[in-house]
């Protein structure tokens, strides 16, 4: 279920300096902050766990940035994130952390920055533009 | 000490040695020591079993309190059997205590986890919340179709919002007791064919089918009613794995049956009881949306009104949940 179908195969390890992946299960949160992202002048991804973000990132542009949540279903985040710190290529894109978990479930993850839900869109933002 | 001594020297036969090592022992042992001492009485010595212990430790003059308790053999015997009694006693409220020790340690952890489950939850919507009026601040040009889409999503978190507290309370109330049913009579059938056309809309995805063999009419709490079959449904929204859910109402002469059947995740053999439990979910590993207290709730329900609510199924092959209702009000608990 992948939102915006830009895959044009152009191989791993072309990086879009404006194309932010949402890896989020719930629909409405996932399809509000793509349409927020998009009003902000960035390009926006979405994928609702991380074997479908995973799918995403093996055939298509990377992105310049992966906001994730943790709880999902199918791959989790904390899963997806071992997966994307297995290949170098992947492993390079900076992560941030969305999740209603606690944070301190989250300190061990290497990302650049966790948020808590509701998330602070003025400071996600910040972290957006810094990075793409 | 060497008064102490005299003075008890000069009660009992025994000697100077024995009295002293005595009460060394008393003193020095905080807890009770045994030993035999020969009392003078009028009729003669007489051999006694004796526990001593300290009372009071010995103090800056060195006066201590020893108490001496003195026993013939019988008495001690009988008074090691009371004893050994009143230990066994011990012993099992003991066990007992720490029992109920473990299963308020087992709630409070319950209750933690819950509280957690419960934040997460509230914290879902209240981002979609959040994210939506951000949309909102940010869009450029609005038009009314644009305005009425985002109310209409705001609208709908609140909602969602709301559920989940009032989840929260009904479980409160329950608990305390005081689920009070406001029955009225009514047709089954037709509340079922009203719930099932609330879920189609908001799902018009997954195929929902309504079996119905004519009008069901008894008397119950529709709004209870309503609440209960609505958690079901929500269920095999949640684990139908999007085929088509079947509701079949029944009617016999004594009672009136919903089934809500899917064709999902099932239920194992050993879940089909905890899964009423409050907090469990059939599937506890992976992330699905809710705070785990519907099945609960619809079977505390469904017992107030004198029914029964029963779970089918097998893991992998989806599930059948079967509400039965006494159709008199005279049937009901």
């Amino acid at each position: 279920m992948l939102e915006k179908e830009q895959r044009q195969l152009m191989g791993s390890d072309v990086m879009d300096t404006h194309m932010i992946l949402v890896v989020e299960d719930e629909d409405e949160s996932r399809q509000v902050l793509m349409q927020i992202l998009e009003l902000e002048g960035f390009k926006a991804v979405g994928a609702s766990n991380g074997v479908e973000a995973m799918d995403y990132l093996h055939s298509s542009e990377l992105p310049c940035l992966i906001i994730l949540d943790l709880l999902m279903p199918v791959m989790n985040g904390r899963q997806f994130r071992a997966a994307l710190l297995e290949v170098a290529d992947l492993a390079k894109i900076p992560v941030v952390v969305v999740s209603a978990l606690d944070s301190s479930a989250i300190s061990d993850l290497g990302v650049v920055r966790a948020f808590r839900k509701p998330l602070d869109i003025d400071a996600l933002m910040r972290i957006v533009r810094e990075n793409c | 000490m060497i008064d102490q001594n005299l003075r008890l020297a000069s009660l009992v036969e025994n000697s100077e040695t024995e009295v002293t090592a005595l009460l060394r022992l008393g003193t020095e042992n905080r807890s009770s020591i045994a030993g035999k001492i020969v009392w003078r009485t009028p009729k003669g010595p007489k051999a006694c079993q004796i526990v001593a212990w300290c009372a009071r430790p010995p103090d800056e003059a060195g006066a201590a309190l020893i108490i001496i308790r003195c026993d013939s053999d019988d008495e001690v015997v009988n008074r090691l059997r009371e004893l050994n009694e009143q230990l066994n006693i011990l012993k099992s409220e003991l066990i007992a205590r720490r029992q109920v020790e473990r299963g308020l340690v087992g709630a409070l952890k319950a209750r933690d986890d819950f509280v957690g489950i419960a934040a997460h939850e509230l914290r879902n919507p209240l981002n979609v919340f959040h994210l939506t009026l951000q949309l909102l601040y940010r869009m450029p040009q609005k038009s009314g179709n644009d305005i009425r889409g985002i109310l209409d999503k705001l609208r709908a978190q609140l909602n969602r919002i709301n559920s989940l507290v009032d989840h929260l309370l009904d479980v409160t109330c329950i608990r305390a007791g005081k689920l009070e049913l406001d029955l009225e009579k009514f047709d089954l059938s037709e509340l079922i064919r009203e719930i099932v056309r609330r879920f189609a809309e908001l799902h018009p995805d997954i195929p929902l089918v309504v079996r119905v063999n004519g009008a069901a009419a008894g008397n119950w709490d529709r709004f209870r009613i309503d609440q209960a079959v609505s958690n079901l449904i929500s269920n095999a929204i949640k684990y139908g794995l999007r085929k088509p859910i079947t509701v079949a109402v029944s009617v016999d002469d004594k009672k009136a049956c919903v089934a809500v059947q899917d064709q999902g995740i099932g239920i194992a053999p050993d879940d089909s009881e905890r899964i009423f439990e409050r907090f469990e979910r059939a599937v506890s590993q992976s992330h699905t949306e809710g705070l785990g207290l519907g099945l609960w709730i619809a079977k505390r329900v469904v017992e107030a009104h004198g029914g029964l609510i029963i779970a089918e199924g097998q893991a992998g092959r989806g599930a059948v949940f079967t509400i039965q209702l006494p159709l008199s009000k005279e049937q009901h608990a």
